[in-house]
């Protein structure tokens, strides 16, 4: 089936490149990514494309929250997780190095809120922290250890004491957090344990995790995991 | 603190951009059901300078917290808020008028600043680009209107060229970077240390690439094109491999040695390149005989490639041989790390053999270009292949300027220093380059001097004029003095600034340290709350009112200091006691950095004088005293 190279007008681009994070170079190799994606969709041209299909590329194959990804960005009516190329660009555009802290924790936080309720309760945090850990039994936490690295975590962000973290409390805690804040942060003590936690989290999962992070050949974009 | 910090805010956010997060938190609240967001909705600090602060030039932090956001209901991305979003008719009409109010205050901004909002504002595409064009269309109504005198309209179009132009020129630009990918790839798997010692030595490429321009087009290749015979009294040899290694033979009368450029006119017979050839002391070398067989036979060169050849056999021993030593004989499980600071020193000690020989040997940089152009994938390879990625953090950007600051003073000074006196006192040889007969190179400049005023008899001032300026140490002492001037100048000014870095600092601490004492009480106010009310049922209505007393103390504690803030202008009106919070507040934060305990009995008075003010709050503000007691 022979590929329909359309190429994006020129208005789109400029309109693309003042609306979201990305370079110009980097909206044109988006849009033919996105069309060879298309290509392989059996029927008419259409304008999403399945979820199925965008986990096939390999930034995203590795990546433990991928169904959360497109979920998030996908903005079609049937919930299926399907993207258009706007949604495409918009993911891009989320994960591109320039994209603000507010952007970034925004949409950390929506991926990471497993039941879509708004918040991050226990049982989002767990299906978090198993997602980090990795699928074998050696690497997962065992549920004491679960137990305390929840409540560890509560403890920290959840200022009013509900039992869940919503969004201005995950952003205060990301706003702290080395990885994400590219200035140097408050030297406190509370800081210093919220990194012995981010650390207990990265510890747990080790060697396996890293081994899994595959060559970003096409974009050069880290997708946070 | 809360009422410093959100005064100062206020203070500072007169700009239109108030007027977009007012709006915008205003559309998003009106969609949101839970009173929780309440207490999200605090004061936004603008990213610019900030007007009436005194200390906020260089703010290394940035407050930004904006409100939680909810989607326009046509977006059918789940929301964060699962309550589901209002569709009736009221409703939308509310909404559409608190969006007619975002597209205007959108509006009234800069383009660049309507081009930060927009992008910064966490909607899906499709509505980022309704509410662009609804912000465009209202502009071109409102310009549509004026007549445009036609200078004013080319104007404009140029201005739109121009900054298109430069937009595409910043994208070729950074298109243009070598080697991207492979840093990235590197940065990805080893961390941004080694990151930096790959971006490092691009640097270092990039500095030879353009010596070697300059260099190169201006000395090599009109030499290389016309060159003048010189007697071939000397054989040449024909081993091929030992002359790579010593730069002796073939190459000693080659572009690559100073001995290859002579003075002698072109046999072009163009006047201007012969006296092009006399002149430029700057990029002629000197040349003695035993210095020249010091330099090219012996060492630079040589030293050059002994360089390289020693920093292949450390990555083959270092990195690959001591990886399979330890992973077999030692049975460590992980590979060695990459020794960034030795590769470091390394890459400098090359780039200083690099400068000191590009005196005498023009083409040295051309070597030092394909030496660095091998040890990038060398070093790549042997990295992807032996180490792995280390355990301490490394803080890239502090490295990089230490790399830089380690290049430039002890080598690039150095280099520059032997270079300058060599060219002041050696005297260059009889026999070949350049420079012959002169007493030193120096001398070339003031015979160029010398001919250009005995061809042209306009200009005989010329030479007296060399003889004053360049000749007379008083020029030098003059010139020296304002060098030194400038340089102090500029130490005062980073001394200053280093101050105010300090000043900041302190100042982010204590904020940290305040805002850790608000968290926590408020972590007391909500258990000591929650012990007080019944437990939490699943019931979502019972969650509700919990959460509606909850944020109903919330809500004090936003519009106290909302209208302290608001009423600071008319506080005159309202009463006396209103101001004397304000100074309260402004005396509170200077003595907290002193003690806690002295802040509490402050805000204790403080709300204490506050419920005088306002009568509604009265109830509220008895328990929020209680609390702070």
């Amino acid at each position: 089936m022979g590929g329909t190279s359309s190429k994006l007008p020129k208005d789109l681009l400029s309109e693309y490149q003042e609306l979201t994070f990305l370079t110009k170079q980097e909206i044109l190799m988006a849009h033919k990514i996105f069309s060879e994606l298309q290509d392989r969709e059996n029927g008419p041209y259409s304008s999403r494309v399945s979820m199925e299909k965008v986990l096939t590329l390999p930034e995203l194959k590795s990546n433990p929250f991928r169904k959360r990804i497109c979920h998030v960005f996908s903005t079609s009516d049937m919930k299926d997780g399907s993207l258009s190329f706007e949604d495409f660009l918009d993911l891009l555009s989320a994960f591109s190095d320039s994209a603000t802290l507010e952007i970034k924790s925004h949409y950390a936080f929506r991926i990471f809120d497993f039941d879509d309720d708004g918040t991050l309760d226990a049982r989002d945090l767990e299906k978090l922290v198993n997602s980090l850990t990795g699928e074998t039994d050696d690497t997962r936490l065992t549920a004491e250890e679960m137990r305390q690295l929840i409540s560890n975590i509560l403890e920290e962000s959840d200022i009013d004491k509900d039992g869940t973290v919503n969004l201005s409390e995950f952003q205060h805690v990301i706003s702290r957090s080395p990885d994400f804040v590219r200035s140097p942060g408050i030297h406190s003590p509370v800081r210093r344990q919220q990194h012995s936690v981010f650390r207990a989290q990265r510890q747990a999962h080790g060697t396996q995790f890293r081994a899994e992070r595959t060559e970003k050949r096409r974009f050069g974009h880290d997708v946070p995991s | 603190v809360i009422q410093f910090m959100s005064l100062l805010s206020h203070l500072h956010t007169k700009s239109d951009e108030d007027g977009v997060h007012d709006s915008f938190s205003q559309l998003i609240q009106e969609q949101c059901h839970d009173l929780h967001d309440v207490i999200e909705m605090t004061p936004l600090d603008p990213e610019e300078e900030s007007r009436g602060q005194i200390l906020t030039r260089n703010r290394p932090l940035r407050q930004e917290s904006r409100p939680s956001i909810q989607h326009f209901p046509r977006s059918a991305r789940p929301s964060i808020r699962g309550y589901g979003v209002e569709t009736d008719a009221a409703g939308f009409e509310e909404e559409e008028n608190k969006r007619e109010r975002l597209v205007n205050n959108l509006q009234n901004l800069s383009d660049s600043d309507r081009v930060r909002m927009l992008r910064a504002m966490p909607l899906s595409l499709s509505e980022k680009k309704e509410l662009r064009m609804l912000v465009l269309n209202k502009a071109e109504h409102s310009v549509s209107q004026n007549q445009i005198p036609c200078c004013s309209q080319l104007k404009y179009y140029i201005i739109i060229a121009l900054r298109h132009g430069w937009y595409s020129w910043l994208s070729f630009l950074s298109s243009l970077q070598l080697w991207q990918t492979a840093l990235k790839c590197v940065g990805g798997r080893f961390g941004t240390g080694v990151l930096s010692y790959f971006i490092f030595l691009r640097t270092l490429l990039f500095f030879n690439v353009f010596m070697f321009l300059v260099t190169g087009l201006l000395l090599v290749v009109p030499q290389a094109i016309a060159h003048p015979d010189l007697d071939q009294n000397i054989t040449v040899r024909s081993t091929w491999g030992l002359e790579v290694l010593t730069g002796a033979g073939y190459f000693s009368h080659s572009l690559l040695y100073y001995g290859y450029y002579s003075n002698k006119p072109l046999q072009t017979g163009h006047s201007c390149s012969a006296s092009s050839n006399k002149t430029s002391s700057s990029c002629g070398l000197s040349y003695n005989m035993p210095l020249i067989y010091f330099f090219t036979i012996g060492a630079l060169y040589r030293f050059l490639l002994m360089d390289f050849i020693f920093m292949l056999l450390d990555t083959f021993f270092g990195e690959f041989l001591w990886r399979v030593f330890s992973q077999k004989a030692l049975k460590r499980e992980r590979k060695p790390v990459f020794d960034i600071a030795r590769n470091v020193l390394e890459l400098i000690y090359g780039q200083t053999l690099a400068w000191l020989g590009v005196l005498f040997s023009p083409l040295l940089p051309a070597v030092q270009i394909i030496k660095l152009l091998f040890l990038f994938y060398m070093k790549k390879v042997s990295l992807k292949m032996n180490c792995q990625a280390s355990g301490k953090p490394w803080r890239a950007c502090q490295m990089t300027t230490i790399f830089i600051t380690l290049l430039c003073f002890p080598a690039f000074l150095g280099a520059a220093v032997c270079v300058t006196y060599t060219m002041w006192t050696i005297k260059p040889s009889a026999s070949c380059g350049p420079f012959q007969g002169l007493k030193n190179m120096f001398q070339a400049g003031k015979r160029w001097f010398q001919e250009l005023a005995a061809a042209n008899p306009d200009l005989h001032w010329l030479p007296s004029a060399h003889a004053y300026l360049v000749e007379n140490p008083l020029f030098l002492f003059l010139s020296a003095g304002i060098f030194l001037i400038v340089i102090y100048f500029h130490s005062q000014v980073v001394d200053g600034q280093r101050k105010i870095i300090e000043l900041l600092q302190e100042q982010i601490e204590n904020e940290g340290e305040d805002k850790k004492f608000l968290i926590t009480r408020l972590q007391h106010i909500h258990e000591r709350k929650r012990r007080v009310t019944p437990r939490r049922v699943k019931e979502a209505s019972e969650v509700h009112t919990h959460t509606l007393t909850h944020a109903y103390t919330y809500t004090h504690i936003h519009t106290h200091s909302h209208t302290h803030t608001h009423s600071l202008i008319y506080t005159h009106t309202h009463t006396h006691t209103l101001t004397h919070t304000h100074t309260h507040t402004h005396t509170h934060t200077h003595t907290h950095l002193h003690t806690h305990i002295h802040a509490h009995t402050h805000a204790h008075t403080h709300t204490h004088t506050h419920t005088r003010a306002l009568t509604r709050a009265h109830t509220l503000t008895h328990s929020h005293t209680h609390s702070l007691m």
